[in-house]
């Protein structure tokens, strides 16, 4: 009779202690050694199921052949006493091992112990058999009893649950380590995308982003051409996830290569379609647009290889014109396509928007999309900030629902458009005001006008100074004037922290007290006043003001 | 007695207190404004003229600075009046609904008598 008073006393004690335990291994091997020391047994072993449920893999064996067993590595199910425990998820006490037909003596022959009497436990979880646990011998030489496998048994249902939970966790494990690896992987490829936009007299280039759950493959490269062109690509990778990005690494530095050898859009797409098209991997293509501006006078040539056809919206509220150019494949289908671009011409103030399904696609909650009217109707709505419009309304409409798509958005602005960039330090405002006040003095604005101007692009820069940068002076502000008719149109854009959105409100006016006034100074004196927080990093304020609307 | 600074002159003519700030005042000369302001203004003069005809830009950060002088000026009894405005000037008062709280004279000579 066992003492089951200290039995069951080592029970609860193993109990707490493996309940703890999450690593597979230490797990087994202290039950092991903890049921080896209670039952006096000269060896014990755990094998678990491998996922085809058709081998026992050995996981820890403990006794003087151990090592030399688990070397064996795995044996199959249906042979051997574990093999049959296995198979038949019932238990097997065997007083002698040599007198049972089951038994193989294929290990005692390799390593050279003598196995006598067995107790052979499954390991079961919901009332299935995840592996089967085992002891051989008895230190004193005699054979084991009943109750000996009732209290391995209990032992062992304990042993399952901890062992059910450290499996568990394992996968756990695996599942972080690639979820760590995906959110790795859309660092690596956000690195890929363009930091900054080119620049041209007469030109404004924007661009955004809105990376989807998964890493995706839209590809967006600029280039500032020798001859003082402005070049733009968008692509997007068929599929999703690690192989279309990777796709889109490899095709972005190919870009960059054959740029190099020639801007002309029909010829460059030509070769770069050769390129993937021989490559061929698993049937991955690319659409895309590559489109080439000229500063000087808004002639623009375009290719489109399969993808959306770029809009141009402007320059007056409500506009907008599909470009429909001559349509091609996409980039690795057809080996032998030649491409040829298309030529249209910008007026001053048309913007023209390239973007790719992700946008169009985007679903909100309801499983409905933007669809392409709602997208015409936000982008002409203000031909200046069309861009973050289009962003924001993106942003909104889908909320909290997940985008499957990577939502990426530029637009080229031309007429007449320069960019400088200022300190962020408090002596760099008067500068940026006079810079400001000479524009607007230029453009025939009233001196009251510019008066008000002046007040609001101060406030603005004061905001970001105060606000976005915490008084750190060394920052930069970006500020970009274009001129649209009789339209004034201030860019101020920074890279600092996120600014919410909800704090760009002016205070009632009736509180008489400082601060807190140069929302309100803003709001009051500009036509548009938008903030802009669609931006990777940093912020983007919008200020327009016509010269002709108001008169007050 | 009179004080010069760079961006701001003060004069004491009787018991009044003139202030005649030069220059553009934003966020980087508004706390320099401020602090000679409120000195000034410790020495508890019985009036305060802020003279602005110098000054070509004010921004919220300077009307800040004048609401606080303001208030500094009604807790130690004084009277506050503006004078010297630019339109433009006058405008940035009015956008706020200050030109009702300020008093605001059109020149000094109207408020000083001379």
């Amino acid at each position: 009779m066992r003492a089951y008073v200290t039995d069951l006393e080592q029970l609860l004690e193993v109990s707490a202690l493996l309940s703890s335990m999450l690593d597979l291994e230490t797990l087994l091997t202290k039950i092991l050694e903890t049921a080896g020391r209670l039952m006096s047994a000269e060896a014990s072993n755990f094998m678990l199921l491998s996922e085809d449920k058709t081998h026992l893999l050995f996981e820890v064996m403990l006794g003087s052949a151990g090592k030399i067993i688990q070397q064996q590595g795995k044996m199959k199910v249906g042979t051997g006493i574990a093999g049959w425990v296995a198979k038949n998820g019932k238990a097997l006490l065997i007083e002698d091992a040599y007198e049972d037909p089951r038994f193989l003596r294929d290990f005692d022959i390799k390593t050279g112990f003598r196995t006598k009497t067995v107790l052979c436990i499954p390991l079961t979880v919901k009332g299935e058999t995840i592996g089967v646990a085992q002891i051989i011998n008895k230190k004193d030489g005699s054979v084991f009893k009943p109750d000996d496998l009732e209290f391995f048994s209990k032992f062992c249902a304990i042993a399952s649950v901890a062992i059910d939970n450290a499996l568990l966790h394992k996968k756990v494990l695996a599942q972080d380590r690639l979820q760590r690896d995906m959110v790795l992987a859309e660092e690596i490829q956000k690195t890929f995308l363009p930091v900054k936009t080119p620049y041209a007299e007469n030109i404004r280039v924007e661009f955004r982003s809105l990376a989807c759950r998964q890493v995706g493959g839209d590809v967006v490269e600029f280039a500032e051409l020798s001859d003082g062109k402005i070049a733009t690509f968008i692509g997007d990778v068929s599929g999703k996830g690690i192989p279309a990005a990777l796709f889109g690494a490899k095709f972005s530095t190919e870009f960059q290569y054959e740029l190099k050898t020639g801007s002309e859009g029909g010829e460059l797409l030509t070769r770069l379609n050769q390129l993937i098209a021989k490559r061929s991997t698993r049937g991955m293509f690319v659409t895309a647009v590559y489109a080439v501006f000229d500063p000087r006078n808004g002639k623009t040539e375009v290719v489109n290889a399969g993808h959306l056809y770029p809009l141009v919206v402007g320059p007056r509220v409500g506009q907008f014109r599909i470009v429909k150019s001559k349509g091609f494949p996409p980039l690795g289908i057809v080996d032998d396509q030649v491409y040829t671009s298309s030529g249209l011409t910008l007026a001053p103030g048309e913007r023209m928007i390239l973007m790719t399904d992700g946008v169009t696609d985007v679903k909100n909650e309801q499983g409905r999309s933007l669809g392409e009217d709602k997208i015409h109707e936000v982008l002409s709505s203000c031909p200046g900030n069309a861009i973050a419009r289009l962003m924001l309304e993106v942003r909104r409409f889908t909320q909290e629902s997940v985008r499957s798509d990577d939502v990426t958005l530029i637009g080229i602005g031309f007429g007449p458009y320069t960019e400088h960039t200022f300190s962020s330090n408090t002596s760099a405002i008067g500068p940026l005001r006079h810079w400001i006040e000479e524009r607007a003095r230029a453009m025939k604005f009233s001196e009251k006008q510019i008066g008000r101007i002046a007040l609001s692009v101060t406030e603005a820069v004061a905001n970001i100074i105060k606000h976005t940068y915490k008084m750190e002076g060394d920052q930069k502000i970006q500020v970009g004037i274009g001129i649209n008719g009789s339209e004034l149109q201030i860019h101020l854009r920074d890279w600092g922290a996120k600014q919410d959105p909800s704090l760009f409100v002016s205070r009632p006016l009736d509180e008489i007290r400082p601060g807190g006034l140069g929302i309100h100074y803003m709001k009051e004196t500009m036509d548009v006043l938008e903030f802009d927080d669609s931006h990777t990093h940093g912020n983007e304020v919008y200020l327009q003001i016509s010269s002709e609307m108001r008169t007050d | 007695m009179e004080i010069q600074h760079k961006l701001i002159q003060t004069k004491a003519v009787g018991g009044t207190l003139v202030l005649h700030p030069i220059g553009d005042i934003d966020m980087h000369e508004s706390p320099k404004l401020r602090a000679v302001v409120l000195a000034e203004m410790k020495k508890k003069p019985q009036a305060v003229i802020v003279d602005l005809s110098r000054v070509g830009f004010i921004d919220s950060s300077g009307i800040a600075t004048l609401v606080e002088t303001l208030k500094e000026a009604k807790k130690i009894g004084a009277g506050l009046s503006l004078c010297g405005m630019s339109a433009k000037i006058l405008d940035v008062f009015e956008l706020a609904r200050l030109d009702k709280v300020f008093k605001i004279a059109r020149s000094l000579e109207e408020l000083t008598g001379e």
